[in-house]
């Protein structure tokens, strides 16, 4: 059909291919579609906690871990530092976590690619039944939202740093403390089962 | 083929209906018909079916029907269809870092850069006008990758994509090296491609910046300004990508005249710049690097993390008149270079 005859057309009836993978692509995985349990208690457990190196994230991760051990009586840190903010960790590091850990964070959320990552590998942790909670900035949220879309896993709850700290994770010790004192009880009503 | 298909009525329905089903980049496409689809695939002798690659982190299979689909509906030609495949297989190699790449506040934008026959084959521009319109081949060869990146690698806006501001590099980006307008080693074989290959690369880039530069007078002094400019930003270290960080430098006709005039190659050019490029950070005491990112003041330069010169890929393209050359500044990715898999040079 040429051109002219194309665009002469009202009644011809037209099949053309869906070019997208929502249905097509996407992975048919069998995965747990609950949370892994959570915990009774954070003491005396150890804690994954993996760090994509986000801006200042070493900053929230030195603060997190004193006030986890010191207000929670968390014993144990298993501390993986990515290769890369959007990666998923090495296997090595992996395997450091799940081999061990009764709990993991994943930390930071700060940019596009980077927040999804980290929701991400929240999401597998629950898929090896380790109760996890990724922490991200509120900016990010659509991120959040696409990548619990991509694993089928839409309900899943993240923690959300708010303005006015800023999105890219560059903050000074005090704004990291006092976005600690405001994450806390979220991360730990994330990990720990609400009692009653 | 296992793509679903949706009918519309009139061609006007159809247009209109491709876009509304969130189909395209905004600008109408080529309806993709089974025929169509089935004839690109004959092409590169695949089923629809074949993987051409995963992205991990999104669960997603992007299979050989997934790239024909993009191509066609971007306007190309059957015969660019192994152009595509090819440049969509480095994007979904690891260190394509195809997530990282296409879910960045950045924008960063996919840029494919072509060396041997198929460039002369396919009509790519590689001279005059080598990064804008007016070529088949340049538009629509780069606007089916970014198909092939928004509906079969979910890299949506406002979804899986996350860009801030994005980029009209987005809509497509091609070009070719001009071969014939240099003595210099083409980029594909410098990068271990036959000269008679034909081969894609794939750079993921997140800015461009020009140097228009017509009072060196010679090669050290043009590449020091040169060096100076690419150094406004940073190119980081990242863990992941190792020592196959890569940064790409295209030089124009006139600066190609005053590097080649006075018989530098792409290795010397190399050897020049990458003490230049990998010294550390100008900046003014006290003040801390965060990521690359300058803190008021400073850094006055930043340093690009190379560890190897041939991690500076050079091209030569471009038009004459203008002193004009580029630094493309790659995201967290690597120049991925493929051999595409078809005879162009018969």
């Amino acid at each position: 059909m040429s051109s002219a005859q194309l665009l002469a057309s009202r009644d011809e009836v037209f099949e053309v291919v869906d070019p997208r993978t929502s249905e097509s692509g996407q992975k048919a995985t069998a995965r747990p579609t609950k949370d892994a349990p959570r915990l009774g208690t954070l003491a005396g457990a150890v804690i994954g906690l993996i760090d994509n190196g986000m801006g200042s994230s070493s900053l929230l991760k030195e603060a997190l871990v004193a006030r986890l051990k010191d207000d929670y009586g968390v014993t144990e840190i298993i501390d993986v530092r990515k290769t890369s903010v959007s990666v998923a960790p090495t296997k090595e590091d992996w395997a450091r976590i799940t081999d061990r850990a009764d709990a993991a964070i994943t930390i930071f959320g700060g940019c596009g690619s980077c927040s999804a990552r980290t929701v991400r590998d929240a999401i597998e942790l629950e898929w090896e039944n380790i109760p996890a909670v990724p922490i991200i900035h509120e900016a990010m949220a659509g991120s959040a939202a696409a990548m619990k879309r991509m694993s089928k896993a839409q309900d899943y709850q993240v923690v959300e740093v708010k303005y006015p700290a800023r999105p890219t994770a560059i903050w000074s010790a005090e704004e990291t403390a006092a976005v600690i004192d405001d994450l806390l009880p979220q991360i730990v009503g994330r990990l720990v089962r609400a009692r009653g | 083929m296992t793509l679903s298909t949706k009918t519309f009525t009139g061609y006007g329905a159809l247009l209109d209906g491709m876009i509304e089903q969130g189909w395209s980049d905004g600008l109408p496409v080529v309806p993709a018909t089974p025929r169509k689809v089935e004839e690109f695939l004959d092409v590169v002798g695949m089923k629809g079916e074949e993987i051409v690659g995963e992205i991990l982190s999104r669960d997603i299979t992007v299979r050989a029907e997934h790239v024909a689909a993009a191509a066609v509906m971007a306007g190309c030609l059957p015969e660019y269809m192994p152009v595509v495949l090819a440049a969509t297989r480095g994007h979904l190699s690891p260190l394509g870092n195809a997530h990282c790449v296409l879910a960045t506040l950045t924008g960063a934008l996919q840029t494919v850069i072509l060396n041997g026959p198929v460039r002369t084959q396919l009509g790519v521009l590689c001279g005059e006008g080598a990064f804008g319109p007016g070529s088949r081949a340049n538009a629509t060869i780069g606007r089916a990758v970014r198909l092939v990146a928004r509906n079969a690698c979910q890299s949506v806006p406002g979804d899986g994509d996350r860009a801030a501001f994005s980029h009209p590099g987005r809509y497509s980006f091609c070009f070719g090296e001009d071969e014939e307008g240099t003595p210099w080693t083409p980029m594909h074989v410098e990068r271990g491609f036959a000269a008679g290959d034909s081969v894609a690369t794939q750079h993921s880039m997140t800015d461009y910046f020009s140097l228009c530069d017509g009072d060196s007078r010679g090669p050290q002094e043009l590449l020091t300004r040169f060096a100076h400019l690419a150094r406004c930003r940073p190119v980081s270290r990242d863990a992941f990508l190792g020592r196959d960080r890569t940064v790409v430098l295209v030089f124009g006709p006139e600066h190609r005249r005053i590097l080649g005039g006075a018989g530098w190659s792409k290795a010397d050019i190399r050897a020049f710049l990458h003490p230049l490029l990998t010294a550390p950070h100008t900046r003014t005491e006290g003040q801390q690097e965060t990521q690359g990112m300058a803190p008021l003041g400073g850094p006055t330069e930043s340093s690009h993390y190379l560890p190897d010169p041939e991690g500076i890929l050079i091209v030569a393209a471009g038009g004459a008149g203008l002193n004009l050359s580029w630094v493309l500044y790659p995201h967290l990715a690597s120049a991925v270079s493929t051999r595409i898999d078809h005879d162009y040079a018969g």
